[in-house]
């Protein structure tokens, strides 16, 4: 159904960071914003996502962000590099999905949503603010599930009606890969901090996880992730079954969870 | 989210994460309701498997639609795979009496819908417990009606010990609660027999209570000895006796035998019981006497006399044949990524030679009917559903399982190529077979196309027959 050759393929075709992306990025890791925002309004295209984002109710800025300082400012170094790699990310969005019924803004959403959360999460744990992009990395997993699988919806809908597989089992099972390596190959692409690429990794809830923070953090976005798939919207879409929930995993965070995100 | 079909018997949703009154209202849409009333099954079940988080909003919510589709259904519904803290959180979310059922497992419900296939020679014994009494007369009574012994215990104490001894035990029911069930008569098979359990007074609603598709399906896949179990029955009037009667005639097409088993002869009218053996219907004083008997023994590996009365393979269905091949070509070679060659194609008789072989069989009715049979080693039934179990099996039963969703698969790519080109088709619940002699023997006498083919160095058979 799906071959290493064809996910080969795919990987290659993800795009490497634009320059005016890398630029940004680069400054925001010397903590130069102004050289930030400067660098990033060489690409139109993702000025116009920042403004669209940040003006968006998710956000809630009082006042209407239209430059690109200003944006940059009000967002803060961490915060501008994880709406940096979620444009990324959007970027590589397909224009129809194949595989989950999920519109340009529904993915859109799923990901603003998942990683305001994700935000609230990490500043109540006090966890390393770099740990903020994870959940926009997180969301590309989406993406490459529909790029793997747009092409094989019939024959996996069929599997499916014979046994609760979800879509990261079926594709280890036929190519040997998990959707946690082919993400982490693309973070690689974009590099994006070790650390970060870690958690997300982690986040797969694939391998047994220590105490270490890095292993905290997996717990609350795998969980977290879960929470976003089961809103109505990626129900329906078929979202949730893109991969294995564990829920033995996220046991040690869950009541600090529904603490945070006062769901109980 | 659509259901998974589990046995003909189940549609199971299995939601991950989270169910709470937003999430509650997305899982079981408008299309996921019309596909689960397609399904005909008699339980539907929502699993909690990996469901971290659950609130009445969120149970209620889903209890609407549920509730909508067992009014349609007339079927049982609820929730499995369910750990002690989430069943001790259903009591606390609604007072007094639950209106639907909670299975500790999917295992345990499949149980009461009388799906677990039995064992020959097994004792068959069920250890039953629960809390509440009137909980464990229920159970201990619907196993009972399953055709299985439950053995019930009083205390958690006597549960905890006797359930070290599991392989004592073909099921072991706790944290199970039945709440409303639906009135179908169970039904399980037993080697090539199919047993129904028949209970109480019989009159003109046994015809509502009888899964007649499930009948039917049985017949098409090559069933031909179905016994009613009577020990139950006090009695039964004209109606219920007129329905035997018809249930034979319709089966006399398929050569079927149907025997009624353990019915109190004395409180049964004289006229009754001869219009039923004038239909065919044989009648013994129990199980014993019916499985030993020389025309149910004859019977029992298949029997020849189906296949002389069967259809002969038409125009039709032989054109679509390409349609059939082609969906077991492609769902072999996705299941295993090896490439298959064709060897061979000949209109005959089955005939299939090899070690350690395994088959299973799908029938197809409405604009054309037949039956399709995909026979392979063993190595390859492993091989090959290794995708849908994750693992290499010894277990006969489970990969007689898998191999049954993979003939389910066959037959669904096949349904769906044959609606694109105007052909409407039904496809009945699979039949899996570890023994080759028994196919063979059903297959006796039938004029079919087979076509053999080779997966790299595994023999692969499939066969075509009316």
């Amino acid at each position: 159904m799906v071959t290493s050759k064809q996910i080969d393929e795919y990987l290659k075709r993800v795009p490497p960071l634009p320059e005016a992306l890398r630029e940004s990025l680069s400054s925001l890791n010397g903590r130069d914003l102004s050289k930030a925002a400067k660098a990033a309004s060489d690409d139109p295209a993702l000025i116009y996502y920042l403004k669209q984002v940040v003006n968006s109710a998710a956000y809630g800025f009082k006042q209407e962000l239209k430059d690109p300082m200003q944006i940059f400012s009000a967002l803060g170094t961490e915060r501008a590099k994880q709406l940096l790699y979620a444009y990324m990310v959007e970027s590589v969005a397909p224009q129809k999905w194949g595989c989950f019924s999920l519109g340009r803004d529904d993915f859109r959403n799923f990901q603003l949503s998942l990683m305001k959360r994700w935000e609230k999460i990490v500043k109540e744990e006090a966890m390393e603010e770099k740990y903020l992009s994870a959940a926009a990395v997180m969301s590309a997993g989406l993406i490459v599930a529909d790029a793997i699988f747009s092409d094989h919806s019939s024959e996996v809908a069929l599997i499916r009606e014979s046994g609760d597989i979800d879509l990261g089992t079926i594709l280890e099972r036929v190519s040997g890969f998990g959707f946690e390596t082919l993400v982490e190959k693309i973070a690689g692409k974009w590099e994006i901090d070790s650390g970060v690429i870690e958690v997300v990794k982690l986040a797969f809830a694939k391998e047994e996880c220590g105490k270490a923070p890095s292993c905290d953090a997996a717990r609350f976005l795998h969980l977290l992730l879960f929470y976003e798939l089961s809103r109505p919207k990626m129900l329906e879409a078929g979202a949730n079954s893109f991969i294995s929930f564990n829920p033995e995993f996220v046991m040690p965070v869950m009541e600090r969870f529904e603490e945070i995100t006062e769901i109980a | 989210m659509r259901p998974i079909i589990k046995k003909q018997r189940i549609a199971i949703f299995t939601p991950q994460g989270f169910l709470d009154g937003n999430s509650a209202s997305g899982l079981i849409t408008m299309q996921d309701m019309e596909v689960t009333k397609s399904s005909k099954v008699q339980m539907i079940l929502v699993s909690l498997k990996k469901v971290v988080f659950f609130n009445k909003n969120g149970v209620t919510i889903l209890l609407d639609t549920m509730i909508k589709l067992q009014k349609a259904m007339k079927a049982t519904i609820g929730f499995c795979d369910v750990n002690r803290k989430q069943y001790e959180a259903f009591f606390s979310f609604f007072e007094g009496e639950i209106p639907f059922c909670i299975f500790k497992t999917l295992d345990v419900a499949m149980l009461f819908a009388g799906g677990l296939n039995a064992k020959e020679g097994s004792e068959e014994n069920v250890l039953v417990y629960n809390e509440d009494s009137t909980q464990r007369s229920m159970q201990a009574i619907e196993i009972y009606d399953c055709g299985y012994n439950p053995v019930v215990v009083q205390t958690r104490e006597d549960f905890n010990a006797r359930a070290e001894e599991r392989e004592k035990f073909v099921e072991i029911v706790d944290n199970t609660y039945l709440g409303f069930m639906g009135s179908r008569i169970a039904a399980k098979t037993r080697g090539n027999c199919v047993i129904y359990y028949l209970k109480g007074f019989l009159d003109g609603s046994v015809t509502e209570q009888f899964d007649v598709m499930y009948h039917q399906n049985s017949l098409k896949v090559g069933f031909q000895l179905f016994m009613f179990d009577a020990t139950r029955v006090s009695s039964l009037n004209i109606h219920a006796a007129n329905f035997f009667s018809k249930l034979s005639t319709a089966g006399a097409e398929y050569g079927a035998l149907i025997a009624i088993v353990g019915l109190d002869m004395e409180k049964t009218p004289k006229a009754f019981i001869e219009e039923l053996e004038d239909a065919g219907i044989m009648f013994f004083d129990n199980e014993t006497d019916f499985f030993t008997d020389e025309i149910v023994q004859s019977m029992s590996g298949g029997g020849s006399a189906a296949k002389k009365e069967r259809h002969k393979l038409t125009k039709p269905v032989v054109a679509r044949l390409p349609v059939f091949v082609d969906a077991a070509m492609g769902t072999l070679q996705m299941m295993t990524n090896m490439m298959a060659v064709k060897e061979d194609m000949k209109i005959q008789p089955f005939a299939v030679k090899g070690k350690e072989l395994m088959a299973s069989s799908v029938a197809f009715y409405g604009d054309i009917e037949g039956m399709v049979t995909l026979v392979m080693p063993k190595s390859l039934v492993k091989r090959s559903c290794a995708l849908l179990i994750g693992e290499e099996s010894e277990d006969e039963e489970v990969l007689a399982d898998a191999l049954s969703e993979l003939v389910n698969i066959v037959a669904g790519k096949s349904k769906t190529a044959l609606q694109d080109a105007g052909v409407n088709i039904n496809i009945t619940l699979p039949r899996s077979y570890t023994s080759i002699e028994d196919l063979t023997a059903v297959l006796e006498g039938v004029q079919g196309v087979q076509v053999n083919f080779s997966f790299d160095d595994y023999p692969f058979t499939f066969y075509l027959s009316p």
